[in-house]
């Protein structure tokens, strides 16, 4: 038996490890292991107010933060039939995008990079691209400082709390903000740059199917009430439960999640195919001069997915600073009910995020978190076994194979610890 | 050999053109102890001294390479080298290139950072403290305690 080991993946977030076995050229087993224990986040919230439920589920990652707190919100306030101002609707879709910002930031240049300008790492690109890195470092600092300014601090900000916001940014850091969006510009766009002129492998591309939020109003976006399927279908939010089909599996820490008894993707790539075409200014004229079919077959293109997203969610930053800016700070909106249920879904940076919430008396009743990471790794699995299969057949090395599975699973930017929140209790009777 | 080690650290952040910055997990016993010297250094530097806690990493390591005040970054944080607990060794950038593969979780490598500012003509050190325990919610450890009051 060929047994070819990653222990521990490297440039993503948590424990995880990639398993392959092998007879002769034929695949016995290729996995995706995921070895953070589980987090019992679920369970630890029953019982508790919504303001302690926002403060724990957040955190579940502090990558992430920022999309648990949005998505907890908005699950608990339709539970409560909460309706927000606009003025808290643009302010939390500034900080979304702060979040957005520095985590692909981050994967793009960092952590993924690597991989396409042919360096085991980001500290041996450095000699040649200290410059890019730098840039990189800039532009992360600057999507931080949004995080801060909105959320109270740079992780697990406690500033946007059920019916609204604690306190809000000031105008002047608001218009700096904005300003500062259009410097970021050209870093984005060397990120786009970048990826558009690597070879990106085909050995391994076959069709799968994308989720994401639906934002409306034919826009991009990422937040929305329903579900945007690559099937052609839209379909509620609230049904979540049958869009993810959460199973165990014995490898794993984390569910998986199958739709219609089929794997699934989520994340940038999802994003940029369901809702490409509705892009305007920059990202626009960047998704039509880039965008081809194989992005809809080839996992490694959510890296730039990613990249184009950059640029998007950095044209949308003065949109929203305006926004913002022509309403007065409106009061915190108070529960109108006690008793209800609710599921907020926003596009965390790594796809499609759901807080379900049953509230009793004011209080969390039951909870439900289904996870970005959770929903792709039956693709993730499926890419890397038919990218090995191609690899043994054409007798590729064992190092070569290893590379080519971490890049796969890598383009996904997983989010490990996020994977592994759950907690299924089993009582002996 | 662990007193001159701190007298060092303690000489390299006193200087006003070093940032101090400390890593580590307050809930894991003994890796808090970099957020801990660093909050310590906070209240003599409170412009130079930050913990990760408080700041993104990357965003302070790009401040140094930018502004042309600082030309040093003193790191502090539980490294596991194989001596005894509460032992102290200052680390170079060359040191934590040998000593620290490419391994990490959502975050720029430390390794990757003091190359950074070694390329951009700044001095990076890490203080490194052995930890006794990283165990989750745990108590700090005696010896680890004692370095912390040293600073």
């Amino acid at each position: 038996m060929r047994e070819i080991l990653v222990e521990p993946l490297a440039r993503v977030e948590g424990e995880g490890g990639i398993t392959i076995r092998a007879e002769g050229n034929r695949v016995k087993e290729v996995r995706f292991d995921i070895l953070e224990g589980t987090r019992l986040v679920e369970t630890l919230v029953e019982g508790k107010t919504p303001e302690e439920d926002v403060s724990i589920t957040c955190r579940i990652c502090a990558i992430c933060t920022l999309s648990h707190r949005y998505a907890a919100l908005r699950g608990l306030e339709k539970a409560l039939g909460i309706e927000v101002p606009e003025k808290v609707y643009w302010t939390r879709s500034l900080m979304h995008l702060g979040e957005m910002l520095e985590s692909h930031s981050l994967h793009v240049f960092l952590l993924a990079l690597p991989d396409y300008v042919g360096y085991p790492s980001a500290i041996a690109m450095l000699d040649k691209y200290s410059d890019e890195v730098v840039k990189a470092l800039s532009l992360k600092k600057y999507a931080n400082h949004i995080m801060e300014v909105t959320s109270g601090r740079m992780i697990h900000g406690e500033n946007p709390t059920v019916g609204g916001f604690g306190a809000y940014p000031d105008e002047n850091v608001l218009k700096n903000i904005a300003q500062q969006a259009q410097e970021m510009m050209p870093v984005a766009e060397l990120a786009v740059d970048l990826l558009s002129g690597l070879d990106v492998p085909d050995f391994f591309e076959m069709d799968t199917v994308y989720m994401c939020c639906e934002p409306g109003n034919d826009t991009f976006g990422i937040v929305g009430d329903q579900i945007r399927i690559s099937t052609g279908e839209v379909v509620d939010a609230a049904d979540y439960k049958n869009l993810t089909n959460e199973r165990v599996v014995p490898h794993s820490a984390a569910k998986h999640c199958l739709y219609r008894d089929k794997p699934y993707s989520v994340g940038a790539l999802a994003r940029i195919n369901n809702l490409g075409e509705r892009l305007t200014g920059r990202a626009g004229e960047l998704y039509k001069k880039l965008w081809n079919k194989r992005w809809q077959r080839n996992p490694i293109f959510n890296n730039h997915a990613q990249a184009i997203e950059m640029v998007w969610a950095l044209e949308q930053v003065p949109v929203i600073v305006e926004n913002i800016l022509k309403h007065k700070d409106p009061a915190i909106v108070f529960p109108s009910q006690k008793d209800g249920e609710g599921v907020g879904a926003v596009e965390a940076p790594r796809g499609t995020l759901y807080h379900y919430y049953k509230m009793k008396d004011g209080l969390v009743d039951k909870a439900n978190l289904i996870i970005p990471t959770g929903q792709s790794l039956e693709d993730v699995e499926r890419y890397m076994r038919k990218a090995v299969e191609t690899m043994l057949d054409r007798e590729a090395a064992d190092d070569d194979i290893r590379l080519q599975a971490e890049m796969i699973a890598r383009s996904y930017d997983p989010c490990i610890s996020c994977s592994t929140h759950m907690v299924q209790l089993k009582r002996d009777s | 050999m662990s007193n001159s080690v701190i007298r060092a650290c303690l000489d390299l952040a006193a200087s006003v053109t070093t940032m101090v910055i400390g890593l580590g997990n307050a809930d894991r016993s003994d890796d808090g102890a970099g957020l801990v010297i660093a909050e310590k250094l906070k209240a003599r530097f409170p412009e130079r001294a930050f913990s990760e806690s408080e700041k993104s990493v990357e965003g302070l390591v790009f401040d140094v390479i930018e502004n042309p005040a600082f030309d040093c970054v003193l790191f502090i944080d539980a490294v596991n080298f194989g001596e005894s607990p509460g032992t102290v060794r200052l680390f170079t950038a060359e040191d934590i290139e040998k000593f620290q593969p490419d391994v990490s979780t959502h975050k720029v490598p430390m390794s990757m950072l003091m190359d950074l500012l070694v390329q951009n003509n700044k001095k990076p050190f890490l203080l490194g403290i052995q930890p006794g325990s990283v165990k989750l919610m745990g108590e700090m450890s005696e010896t680890v305690k004692k370095v912390i009051s040293q600073f």
